[in-house]
């Protein structure tokens, strides 16, 4: 094991990938001489040379609809959105071409699209999305947003050997703020498992991404017996995790940094009304950022993305109900 | 959302105890200035409310009649608590709520619409005046169905008397263990065998301790807020740290000197040069070299501070206060001297902001003015060292060395220093101390 940034464990997943299957490639804007906005690709340039690590124009439908033709192809390759915002210009070949190739043809489409997500550092409405629910309501697409570097690295491992498409956000404000120990060579962490990040037995926050940190350290200042579910997976959801947790503490507040509308935490919220009614002993709360864009000045941007204190006022009034 | 309608609401607006500065937990009334059946406009002053550091006055949220006063004056309540009600007419435009991070608040069984943002919405925890206590979850229905519970017979612990899955557990579990039914035929009250022996040292439980005189001859006050909060700070200051106290002695003639020179040039700038004002500018370039000094202990990790917020404690007649010069490393000892007189200036009368007295990195204290020339004082948590500076006293000392040594008269004082010693050990205090001594005794920092 070894101790590393959850962008660490991002290249790192993504270079072992690399190495040991020559059909994995990356495409995507700046990520070969520049090694990426991020540097997640940083090296790969020089260690795979450029025609594994392909600079790509701006054009994401260009990216993905080449990805998919690859993929078609026998390819594995990784596409990286420059900020996950961008993705909506590639979004007619994701959604209708890579989500439906397999429905349609019955042809395997095993690409990964890494979406850089999430505000928290005055990015402004273009650069600070969290779009995963967009992708939600588009079948034949996978869903991944690992909170830990841990899971970081054992998710995209797992995408990259998927044969579906795969959505795959990582937090861009825990890039460089989250560090955990991380198995050095191959580690997988299944995809559509769930993970108990902090047992409790008071109340249940499901959350994941940015929200399990905050989730985490709310019970930890609260003190209060709270469990922490942190997804991992939203598509497929770990419905089984979700149920046995929200049936065991009665009542859950489900947390993400994405809008409200329509949202993964409605999905969860549902799932929860439907099928564990009877053993809630509270409403289903949300805690999400507001529908609104995202503010570049950092006082508004700090109002309507959830932070630490909107956190613990919400367990601590789910908790007194 | 909901938060972005415009309506005019004709509705209770309730009267909160407003956050005054980032550290302060509550607030005690002073006095209403509007009582029941009075009318107020928006943002008039209708209470002025008194927290440990400061004194504020609490503009009213709208306009309207006040219709309920919750808290009376004299009483202590937190941050966020209700002081009052007013029946007035809020518009949306007028007063627009925050637009969320969105608490999807579910609509109480009993109660309004919901889907309000969480800075606006009174949580449902504190509306205990809707009675819930025949409202049952669904959990709370089905576990009482199973076992055949009357739900009436269970008392609930919940928001509005709501019995939660909790209290139906702990009710099933005395049920369990025959108590509930067994206790109305006990006897009510059986006296106790044991008489226990009267108590020895003059600890009552509480932690005081009774003085042995008679009532007659006593006289008791509340302690106030300041005298209150004084009290809890010191006490978990004591034994929060280690603390231990070194002292050194330093000759003030260098800095007597350097201030003799520059106190007319200063005074007709309005600037009073004190003695202190040169201590506080060796005291932060000392830190500089001792960074441990200006740290905090968190757990089991040492936080250091890259700047300097230097407390400087001001001696009140209600007691003790400390507003923090931020950022002192970047100041001279005019500009040290010159933010010294105005925070002592505003906390002799009360016009401190909050966040002034919060957030020092180190703290100097200087009751020298009094005649005391040692002390051993405590610790302002969570810091790791104050400095005591004591009375400038003319007395003899050995100057020079060899062939030139002499006594001479000289304008004396001791530095006191408290510091913690989970922090650091007794070598590094004195290194310190050493450093702002010599400082001193070469006039400053030059």
């Amino acid at each position: 094991m070894t101790e590393m940034t959850y962008l660490d464990a991002i290249s790192d997943g993504l270079r072992e990938e690399m190495r040991r299957d020559e059909t994995v490639f990356c495409l995507g804007q700046d990520i070969g001489a520049f090694g990426g906005a991020f540097k997640v690709t940083d090296g790969f340039a020089e260690e795979f040379g450029c025609d594994r690590v392909l600079d790509a124009p701006l054009a994401e439908n260009a990216i993905i609809g080449a990805a998919t033709g690859a993929a078609i192809e026998g390819m594995r390759p990784v596409c990286e959105m420059q900020f996950s915002d961008f993705i909506a210009c590639g979004f007619d070949q994701l959604v209708n071409v890579a989500a439906k190739m397999h429905y349609r043809q019955g042809v395997a489409v095993p690409m990964v699209v890494r979406l850089p997500s999430g505000g928290g550092f005055s990015g402004g409405p273009f650069h600070s999305q969290n779009p995963e629910a967009w992708f939600m309501q588009s079948p034949g697409l996978k869903i991944l947003a690992p909170a830990t570097a841990n899971d970081a690295k054992g998710l995209l491992v797992s995408a990259i050997r998927d044969p579906n498409p795969v959505c795959f956000l990582e937090h861009k404000g825990l890039y460089r703020h989250v560090r955990d120990e991380v198995p050095e060579g191959e580690h997988i962490v299944a995809i559509g498992e769930a993970r108990v990040a902090r047992p409790g037995e008071e109340m249940t926050v499901i959350a994941y991404g940015s929200a399990v940190h905050l989730a985490l350290q709310a019970a930890t200042e609260l003190g209060e017996d709270i469990e922490v579910l942190d997804l991992r997976t939203l598509c497929p959801l770990d419905t089984e995790a979700i149920l046995t947790s929200a049936r065991r503490t009665g009542k859950v507040l489900v947390a993400h940094e994405a809008t409200q509308s329509c949202g993964v935490g409605a999905e969860v919220a549902a799932l929860i009304a439907a099928e564990a009614f009877e053993d809630l002993d509270a409403p289903v709360r949300r805690l999400t950022a507001a529908d609104v864009p995202i503010p570049f000045s950092p006082p508004l941007e700090q109002a309507v993305l959830p932070q630490l204190d909107d956190m613990k006022e919400a367990c601590r009034e789910l908790l007194a109900y | 959302m909901s938060s972005s309608h415009t309506e005019t609401e004709s509705a209770a607006v309730p009267v909160t105890m407003p956050q005054m500065g980032i550290s302060v937990a509550e607030g005690t009334i002073l006095e209403w200035r509007k009582q029941v059946g009075e009318e107020v406009a928006a943002d008039e002053t209708i209470c002025d409310v008194t927290t440990d550091k400061v004194d504020v006055e609490i503009p009213a949220p709208a306009g309207g009649v006040v219709t309920k006063i919750l808290v009376e004056a004299g009483d202590t309540v937190s941050v966020g608590t209700v002081l009052a009600e007013l029946n007035g007419e809020r518009h949306g435009t007028d007063a627009p709520r925050p637009a969320g991070p969105v608490v999807d608040l579910v609509p109480p069984p009993t109660g309004s619409a919901g889907g309000r943002s969480p800075r606006s919405t009174p949580p449902a925890a504190d509306t205990p005046e809707l009675d819930r206590s025949s409202f049952y979850s669904p959990v709370v229905r089905r576990v009482a169905a199973e076992h055949g519970v009357d739900l009436e017979r269970v008392s609930g612990s919940g928001v509005g008397g709501r019995v939660r899955k909790a209290d139906l557990a702990a009710y099933l579990k005395e049920l369990e263990s025959g108590a509930a039914e067994a206790r109305p035929s006990r006897p009510l009250h059986t006296e106790s065998p044991y008489q226990p022996e009267p108590e020895t040292a003059g600890a009552n439980g509480n932690g005081d301790f009774d003085a042995d005189t008679s009532p007659a001859t006593e006289r008791r006050e509340v302690m106030s807020p300041i005298r209150r909060q004084i009290a809890d700070h010191m006490v978990a200051s004591r034994q929060t740290s280690a603390h231990c106290t070194t002292i050194v002695e330093v000759d003030f003639t260098a800095v007597a000197s350097r201030r003799a020179a520059q106190r007319d040039a200063m005074a007709q700038r309005g600037v009073k040069l004190t003695y202190l004002a040169f201590v506080a500018e060796a005291t932060v370039a000392a830190l500089a070299e001792h960074p441990v000094l200006n740290a905090s202990v968190r757990g089991n990790e040492i936080v250091y501070h890259d700047e300097v917020h230097l407390g400087i404690a001001v001696a009140l007649d209600e007691g003790l206060i400390v507003p923090v010069i931020r950022n002192a490393e970047r100041l001279s000892v005019e500009g040290l001297a010159v933010a010294i007189g105005d925070l002592a200036t505003r906390a002799r009368d009360r016009r401190l902001h909050p966040d002034e007295v919060s957030g020092g990195t180190f703290t100097i204290t200087n009751p020298g003015q009094f005649g005391a020339v040692l002390a051993t004082p405590i610790i302002n948590q969570p810091q790791v060292g104050i400095l005591d500076l004591e009375a400038v006293v003319r007395r003899p000392v050995v100057v020079g060395s060899g062939p030139d040594e002499a006594i001479a008269i000289r304008p004396m004082s001791y530095l006191c220093m408290s510091w913690d010693h989970r922090a650091l050990d007794g070598a590094v205090a004195a290194r310190f101390l050493g450093s702002i001594s010599t400082r001193l005794e070469q006039g400053g920092r030059q």
